[in-house]
Order: structure tokens, then sequence, then C-alpha cells
């Protein structure tokens, strides 16, 4: 088990000390990695306090002049900068290419008692609608520290990471190919689950269960919903009679459920997706509680499969 | 200092907002003419440092207009600087043009996409804390509306510029009383700005912004400043300013003046109009 933006943060921890052009700006929330950072490269570091907005505004003016520019905060609140983020930052980038990256933590209901303030459904929809913002949600602390280190050229992307410590599903020396967009985890025989982030180590579970049942279900981990090769991933599902969307997200709004709706339609793949009601979560309790009452169990999904 | 070519190039650049507002059949009028001497004094007043013919060479002064919605004002700036030509101002929003409502960064010597307000000031932070990272001479210069002064991001951008002594970054606030709707002390009052600014850690210095002589002599002390502060320049000026029926008048913001009204309007503007 290890946190996604620590791994992250270690990797943009480890180029700052060959890439001088690199700065960390962090919306006053902390993680030991970027103690590190801080600590070591104090003149590449701005915490820029609650102020979400004048961060991305901070990090465009970097990022024009040169600097590659990483952004740390919580999910929930780059909402609040969703202005800033489109008008400030992705105008400018489709004329004239920025390299800012964007590491929110506290992905879906990952800060599971915070309540409905600190949950955030809606930054996947919402930012997945913003041309040239590519959107990133990894799955490990493995996957998530081969995205610090691979995507490194000009480009304004969005890391969504866990709020937990989420287990390890990619060993140290899987040899990530980031080009796809996806990976797929396991090939079936009828039935494929297509998910992303934590919820990754869930559909492995499910994974086991129909196994031990002697049935082999493909599993595909979508780890961009938006900047995926579509016709190889269609080519993929069209293996298959019946898709599930598994997401941390709103089950008809979902990123996820949205864009593998579009990618099937015309086809004969019937489509199922586990997702939350659209509605806000206030009772506190832990994400398994909130998962079952959504439906989001193993026995729900095996049962489609 | 205030002569006669200050003078008749502002003229000159009213007259080039009035064209292009007749041409385009719209825009925000009233806020680009409370800024045009403001603009004049930056521009060819040599305050900011900026060649026409290499808008992208590096180690030029950076100007954003935040207050972007008052685009025909830069335009016809920029203009009649020379980083385009003075034709293309009456082709603003027409298929084709290079010319849109709002600034952006197709159009030569535009730093910034501007039109949501309340983002430059916090932009212009981050390319002045930029330049002085890479101890780099050049200033950022941004200007504000007053009406944009109730965006929540313009004070956070206050706060952080005070805060990392950014020394090379001066904000000059168009202080012309007036938003959309309301005069702002009728709105949410903003005074006493200068208190509010200086409070904030800014080094401030009220002028007449249709002064070029004021406007001058307080943008020119920007780089000689030793205290360490970020600069603000409030230009207290009049929404409209130049045609008698559109000053200190709220139905002014947005609109072009037809029959009668063009005509008192190009009177007191001393021409005919190109069209």
């Amino acid at each position: 088990m290890k946190y996604m933006r620590d791994s992250f943060l270690e990797s943009v921890y480890q180029q700052m000390s060959y890439n001088g052009k690199i700065f960390v700006l962090s919306a006053d929330v902390g993680a030991p990695a970027l103690d590190k950072i801080r600590k070591d490269y104090p003149s590449r570091f701005i915490n820029t306090g609650i102020a979400e907005q004048n961060t991305i505004n901070v990090a465009t003016g970097l990022a024009m002049e040169g600097y590659q520019v990483y952004v740390y905060g919580i999910a929930a609140f780059f909402l609040r900068a969703a202005d800033q983020i489109r008008n400030s930052l992705l105008l400018y980038h489709q004329y004239s290419p920025l390299n800012i990256n964007i590491l929110s933590t506290g992905k879906g209901i990952s800060y599971e008692t915070a309540g409905p303030t600190h949950h955030c459904l809606e930054d996947l929809p919402v930012f997945s609608a913003f041309p040239g913002f590519e959107i990133y949600v990894p799955s490990d602390a493995t996957m998530a520290r081969a995205m610090a280190a691979q995507l490194i050229q000009n480009g304004v992307r969005y890391f969504c990471c866990d709020g937990k410590k989420v287990a390890l599903i990619y060993n140290d020396d899987f040899c990530f190919d980031l080009s796809d967009g996806y990976i797929t985890r396991n090939s079936g025989e009828k039935s494929c689950i297509v998910t992303m982030g934590g919820m990754l180590s869930f559909a492995e579970e499910i994974l086991k269960v129909m196994r031990s049942k002697g049935i082999e279900i493909g599993l595909i981990d979508l780890f961009t919903p938006t900047e995926f090769d579509k016709d190889k991933l269609l080519s993929i599902l069209n293996n298959y009679s019946k898709v599930i969307t598994l997401e941390e997200g709103y089950r008809e709004e979902g990123v996820l459920s949205v864009q593998i709706q579009k990618l099937i339609t015309g086809t004969c793949i019937k489509l199922h997706k586990f997702g939350f009601d659209r509605k806000y979560i206030f009772e506190p309790g832990p994400r398994e509680m909130h998962y079952k009452n959504a439906g989001i169990t193993i026995n729900n999904i095996v049962n489609v499969l | 200092m205030e002569n006669k070519n200050s003078t008749e190039t502002c003229s000159r650049i009213r007259r080039m907002i009035m064209d292009t507002i007749v041409a385009a059949g719209k825009g925000h009028i009233g806020g680009s003419l409370s800024a045009v001497e403001i603009l004049v004094a930056l521009y060819h007043g040599g305050i900011v440092h900026i060649d026409a013919k290499k808008p992208q060479y590096p180690l030029r002064d950076r100007f954003i207009m935040s207050k972007g919605h008052a685009c025909e004002v830069l335009y016809a700036v920029l203009a009649d600087y020379g980083f385009f030509s003075v034709a293309e101002l009456l082709h603003l929003g027409r298929d084709g043009s290079m010319l849109g409502g709002h600034p952006d960064r197709h159009i030569p010597g535009v730093e910034a996409d501007t039109g949501s307000l309340g983002n430059g000031l916090g932009i212009g932070a981050g390319l002045a804390f930029a330049a002085k990272l890479d101890r780099n001479t050049w200033r950022t210069f941004v200007l504000l509306g007053d009406g944009e002064c109730y965006e929540g991001s313009v004070w956070e951008a206050m706060m952080f510029a005070a805060h990392h002594s950014l020394y090379n970054l001066v904000v000059i606030i168009d202080r012309n009383q007036l938003c959309v709707l309301d005069r702002t002390e009728d709105c949410n009052r903003l005074d006493p700005l200068d208190d509010k600014l200086r409070a904030f850690g800014w080094d401030v210095v009220t002028v007449n912004g249709h002064n070029i002589a004021e406007l001058s002599q307080a943008l020119s002390s920007a780089r000689s400043r030793s205290s360490g502060k970020p600069f603000a320049v409030i230009a207290n000026t009049v929404k409209g300013k130049g045609i008698s029926f559109m000053e200190n008048d709220v139905r002014w913001h947005h609109g072009v003046p037809k029959g009668e009204l063009l005509e008192k309007a190009y009177c007191e503007l001393d021409y005919r109009g190109v069209l």
C-alpha cells in the first residue's frame, strides 16, 4: 500500500536534481515527498496558500517563461480554479504549448469521512470537457511514478490520485507503455470490466472470484479516460458481448461510462455501468459502506458478469 | 511629459477606437476611452520596453491587459505602435479577422488571453516571479479595471506579489468608478482602494489617469524604486472620456452611438470617421 501522490512527487524530486526548470507549487497541501522538495529545492517551490485560482494563474505565468510546473492540491478544490485552468492556461496552451502538471489528491470519495465538500465525483467529467486538458488516473503508486517520469514533454495534464494509500498492482519493474492510454490486465471470454484508478484493485478481486468459478473475464485499466487509442480499445472490446464500466464517479455521467458508451455505440456490446447515484453523500462511513449503498459490490458485479 | 504629441496621439487613439466599434457594430467603448492615456503613456511614452518588430523578444517587458473587454483601446494602441496594420481594426469580429472581442495570443503584442476578469494579475505575478528567479531585468505591467477588483483572485494575487517581493510587477488600476450596472461605490465599496493596496504590502501612488505627465512620472519610477515592493498606480479616470454624453454614464459600458449621437461623437473627436 502506498500513496500515489508520494510516488509521483518522488519522481519529480529526482528530476529536479538535473532539471533546473522544474517548479513546484502547492495550494497548502502536504505530502512527505513534498517535504523533501521544499527542503532541498526551496527556490523552486512555493506554498501558494489556499488560493487555487491564483495558484493556477501563477503556474501559467511561470510556464509562459519556460518552467515545467507541477501544481499540487486537493481534487475537489481544483474545480474552484476551473475558470483559470480553462481561460488562463488552456487557451494559451492551444497556441503556445506549456508544460503544466496538476497533481490532485482526494479522487472520488477517497476522503470518505470528510463529507461531500471533499468528495469529488465531478472533476473528471468537467475537466474532460476542456479541450487540450489531458487526464490521467493512476491506478497505483507504481503507475503514478511512471507517469511522472515519462510525461515530461509539453502538455497540460491533470493527474487524479486517490487520497488513500492504494494496494500496489504493478510491480516496480513493470514496463509501462502509456501511449495507448490503457493496459490490458487480463483477457477473457464473454465479459470485460473497464476501470481506472484505485478501483482497479477492486476489479482484480472480482477477477479472482470469477476465476475461482472457472470463468476468465477481461480487465482493462483505462488510465487515461479521454486520450486513449479509441480504435485499438474498440477492437479489443469487440471481442466481448458484455462490457462493465466500474468507476468512482457518477453511474451515468462518470467519464468512463460516457466514454465507453460513446465508444461502443453502434456495436452489439451490452454495457453495464457501476458507479454512484447522482447525489451528494452526507452519510459518514467507510468507503466500503458507500460502495455498498451505491450497489458497487462484488456480488452485484459478479451477477452481471 | 505632457506635450502636443501625446495629446495628438490620444486623440488619434480615441478616433481609432470609435472607428473600430462603429465598423464592428459593437464594443466596450466606455472602458476603452477611460484607458487611452494609460496605454499611450505605457507604449508611446516608452514605459514598456518593447519592439513591435520583435514582439517575442525574450527580454521585452510584458504587458497584460487584464480588463480584456476594453480590447478596442489595446488594439488601437498596438496598431498605432506598429504591431499590426491599423486597417485591421476595421475588421474586428469579422470572419477571417485576427481581432476578436477579447485579446488572445494570436494577436501580435498580446501576452495573455484575457476576458475572464481577475486573472491577469495572477498571471503577471507568475511572470514577474520567473523574471526574478532568472535574474532578468524586464518588468511586468498589468492593467486592471476597478470593477475587476471585485474578483477574489485579484486579491489572492495581490497578497502573493507582496509576500514574494515582486518589485518588478506594476499594476495600473483604471479607476473610472463605474462597473456595468452601477457606480462601484454603490455596488460594493472599493474605497479606500489605496489604503487597501498598502495594507496588502504594495507601494501605491494615485494619479490623474488622463494626465500623461502624471502617469509617465509615476510609471517611470517603477524601475527606480528601492522598497522591494510591487507597485500600484491608481489612475483616476472617467469612463467614456472624450465623448461628453458617454462620460460617467453606465449606459456606455458597451454600445455604439448612432444617428445624432454618432454625429455628436464625431464632432467632439473633431473628425468625420472613416466609414
